[in-house]
């Protein structure tokens, strides 16, 4: 039983919660995309077996997941991985950046942007989760949970939150990069005295960890803020819905 | 040249104000006044922009502005006064600003906080933000 008297155990929890809202809310939101263009039939269709297989992949992964993590060098890979998914989740939308699947309007191309989703970002969600859980199965188990109803219902939040708090967006990606800082220090490959003979090792790692995705993230937004607002002004993004006529 | 406003809209209440006062400005000056209604959307993480085309991501943007911008089309119909509208995708205040200069307005108008009430008191809200970006007079209804 994890010790629920310690600060440990509760940061972890609010740290799992953070990561499933926001990648569980992506993964909803993808499969809503997908799936926007479906006659209506269709479309529950559609989600609900989007929502299945994000569900059902997430459940899977849980029995590699800890096992993996043992593995030594795994770490490192899994910490790097969430590097990148936290700079991921800063980068805005880009002109270029989108996939290449086409907006198709047949329920085969919604299912095949849902399934290379939902894998992907299964993968991403329980790394993550693994890497807040420190090992306790406990946490994994409850972070694939929690994650649960978000995917089923949590589009609609996600999609709120971004807009009302676009900042919750920033905290994700530093909270990921967090989360792989503390990960690449606690790989079995790297020697106990290097995190003992540091104090506050851990610490260090995981901040410098938030600090680079932040700051990664931000730089190549910012770069691509100076392209797309030309896009922007361009025909295609301004639409002039209603021609301003005379009073 | 009539002048031309720049009225940034969320669909929020400070917004709708903003709007109100705009007609009511319209309505008591003799010239003509032109209003550009502006709803910027926030753009989505590329972590779900990678899955989904840009089409499909367009059109959400269309509707969730078309929607941000509803009521106060509403108001601005009802009052009889014209306007053109704009849905732009971006990071909100500097394009706003950006916009206004693009489009030669000769002020801002806006309500004193949009959507993002507890944000706004922790982080400065979008108007704050516009306020400090850009050279045009603003108008801040509260």
């Amino acid at each position: 039983m994890p010790d629920l008297a310690s600060t440990a155990f509760w940061i972890s929890v609010l740290q799992i919660i953070a990561i499933d809202v926001l990648l569980g809310g992506d993964n909803a939101v993808v499969i809503a995309l997908a799936c926007r263009r479906l006659p209506e039939a269709q479309r529950n269709k559609g989600i609900f077996w989007g929502v299945f297989g994000a569900i059902a992949l997430r459940v899977i992964l849980i029995y590699f997941a800890l096992q993996l993590l043992a593995v030594p060098y795994l770490k490192f890979v899994g910490g790097v991985l969430l590097f990148w998914i936290g700079i991921k989740l800063i980068l805005p939308e880009h002109e270029d950046a989108h996939g290449h699947v086409q907006g198709s309007s047949t329920l085969l191309g919604a299912i095949k942007t849902i399934i290379v989703a939902d894998a992907v970002m299964s993968v991403d969600n329980v790394i993550a989760v693994a890497g807040a859980a420190h090992g306790s199965i406990v946490l994994v188990v409850f972070g694939i949970a929690v994650s649960i109803p978000i995917v089923v219902w949590g589009s609609k939040l996600v999609l709120a939150l971004m807009d009302r708090f676009p900042v919750v967006i920033t905290a994700g990606g530093g909270l990921l990069g967090w989360i792989g800082g503390g990960m690449l220090l606690t790989d079995p490959a790297v020697p106990t005295q290097w995190s003992e003979s540091l104090p506050h090792s851990h610490y260090i790692a995981s901040g410098v960890g938030a600090l680079l995705v932040v700051a990664l993230g931000k730089w190549q937004a910012s770069r691509q803020t100076a392209r797309a607002n030309e896009v922007s002004s361009a025909a295609g993004r301004s639409q002039v819905l209603q021609p301003g006529d005379p009073k | 040249m009539n002048p031309r406003w720049l009225l940034p809209v969320d669909g929020s209440l400070p917004a709708l104000r903003a709007v109100d006062h705009v007609i009511a400005e319209a309505l008591a000056t003799p010239q003509e006044l032109e209003v550009l209604l502006l709803n910027v959307q926030h753009p989505l993480p590329s972590d779900i922009s990678r899955f989904v085309s840009a089409d499909v991501i367009h059109d959400y943007h269309r509707e969730t502005g078309d929607a941000a911008l509803a009521s106060a089309r509403a108001q601005l119909h009802a009052a009889g006064i014209g306007h053109a509208e704009h849905v732009l995708v971006g990071e909100v205040a500097p394009t706003i600003v950006d916009f206004a200069r693009e489009h030669d307005c000769g002020q801002i108008i806006m309500g004193a906080r949009g959507l993002g009430t507890v944000a706004g008191l922790l982080l400065g809200s979008v108007t704050q933000r516009v306020i400090h970006l850009t050279d045009l007079p603003v108008v801040v209804i509260k």
